[in-house]
């Protein structure tokens, strides 16, 4: 018998539980969620957004539904963690400007040569943060959902509320377009 | 120093991502959401608090106005002035005989016969047309009482195994239908319930002054 789906249900019985006492105002089951799901939440939100008071306000925002109401939160048919990401996600992309829809007919050139090569590594950070910055939202997302946050397929689909097919063909192209930009980039500056 | 990285630019992308997440992985939100956020649950606390003292004090007070006016209230009896005894009815298949023992009184009035159209009158009746319940002195019915009239049976009901025998009163203009004049606004009886709460017989009763000897 595996014993995962037991340790899952524990934990989410337990989740909730907390979720109770948070709700009738329990600041040490507060004090346990917040310590447990602020940092990824923040990080998910800083990396989406770019902005530090953005993803301040995220986190405050959806601590207040948590502590309000959590509506929508069913531990049968999940874990908090990922309620959270989903009503974070909600969260950011009120926060992103409205942008066109991505073509995603358009071929992106193939790269052969290393954008990296001899760069230090400062260099290479905010080529990373700008290249990502600079992606669509739908395609930043899952680049953050499973490189950065090196969440499963499944996972990230369950958050963006799409098919694993999807994940994984976004998560192609999303690639394939850093690459591309970051080779222009490092031209231009060179 | 240039710490550059030669390959595959795929892989060189995954590592540089890898690099970015361990980078940025540190991030924390400032401690003024913390703050606000513990405000919040710490209102929320005190908020169901005052909401529970609030319940709880409404529920107090109304349970000292419950109290408070309920010992105002004179103390009345249970029953509104009837008295009821159980009897067993024997096997009789059209009506239920009086129960044993309740005629402790005393002899029958001779004018307790009832006219030809009240005796045409009882077998049609299911029971009185109207029974007062106002309070009445019941203890003093057994002393002195005389059976006025015979039982009047209900026979549109069946009979009832079980029967409950309450004392009454029917008004005087009712009694009247049953041949029993009575000097006052009111006449005493006697009423068999079935067990099934419908009356199946009744009769009058004179409630005589106790003699001195």
């Amino acid at each position: 018998m595996n014993p995962e789906p037991k340790a899952n249900e524990s934990g989410r019985a337990e989740e909730m539980k907390l979720l109770k006492r948070l709700q009738a105002g329990d600041e040490r089951a507060f004090d346990t969620l917040y310590s447990r799901h602020m940092p990824p939440v923040y990080r998910y939100a800083l990396r989406m957004t770019g902005s530090q008071s953005d993803a301040d306000d995220v986190v405050q925002e959806l601590f207040l539904e948590l502590i309000r109401s959590a509506r929508g939160y069913d531990p049968e048919r999940g874990e908090l963690r990922s309620y959270l990401y989903g009503l974070a996600r909600r969260l950011i992309l009120r926060r992103l400007p409205a942008e066109a829809p991505a073509n995603d007919d358009t071929p992106e050139p193939a790269v052969e040569d290393d954008p990296f090569e001899r760069l230090d590594l400062e260099q290479r950070l905010e080529l990373v943060r700008t290249a990502v910055a600079s992606l669509p939202a739908g395609y930043r997302e899952v680049v953050v959902l499973c490189d950065l946050e090196e969440m499963s397929y499944a996972d990230a689909a369950v958050t963006m509320g799409c098919a694993v097919g999807t994940v994984r063909s976004r998560l192609h192209r999303a690639r394939a377009m850093l690459l591309s930009r970051m080779e222009r980039w490092k031209c231009r500056t060179a | 120093m240039q710490d550059g990285m030669k390959g595959n630019p795929e892989e060189s992308l995954r590592r540089a991502l890898a690099e970015f997440a361990v980078q940025t992985g540190s991030g924390a939100a400032s401690g003024g959401v913390r703050q606000a956020l513990r405000r919040e649950v710490r209102a929320r606390a005190h908020r169901r608090w005052a909401l529970a003292s609030l319940a709880a004090a409404a529920a107090l007070a109304a349970v000292v106005f419950g109290v408070s006016t309920r010992w105002a209230q004179p103390v009345r009896p249970s029953s509104p002035r009837t008295i009821a005894r159980e009897g067993r009815a024997p096997g009789s298949s059209t009506a239920p005989a009086p129960p044993q023992g309740l005629e402790s009184g005393g002899r029958t009035a001779s004018a307790a016969v009832p006219s030809p159209a009240a005796s045409a009158l009882h077998r049609a009746r299911p029971g009185p047309a109207s029974v007062s319940h106002e309070p009445a002195a019941i203890g003093d019915w057994r002393k002195g009482e005389t059976v006025l009239s015979p039982w009047y049976y209900n026979t549109a009901l069946p009979p009832s195994a079980r029967s409950v025998l309450v004392r009454s009163e029917v008004d005087a203009r009712t009694a009247m239908r049953f041949g029993v004049l009575s000097a006052g606004d009111t006449a005493p009886v006697e009423i068999l319930f079935g067990e099934d709460g419908l009356p199946r017989a009744m009769r009058f009763v004179r409630h005589l002054p106790t003699q001195r000897n």
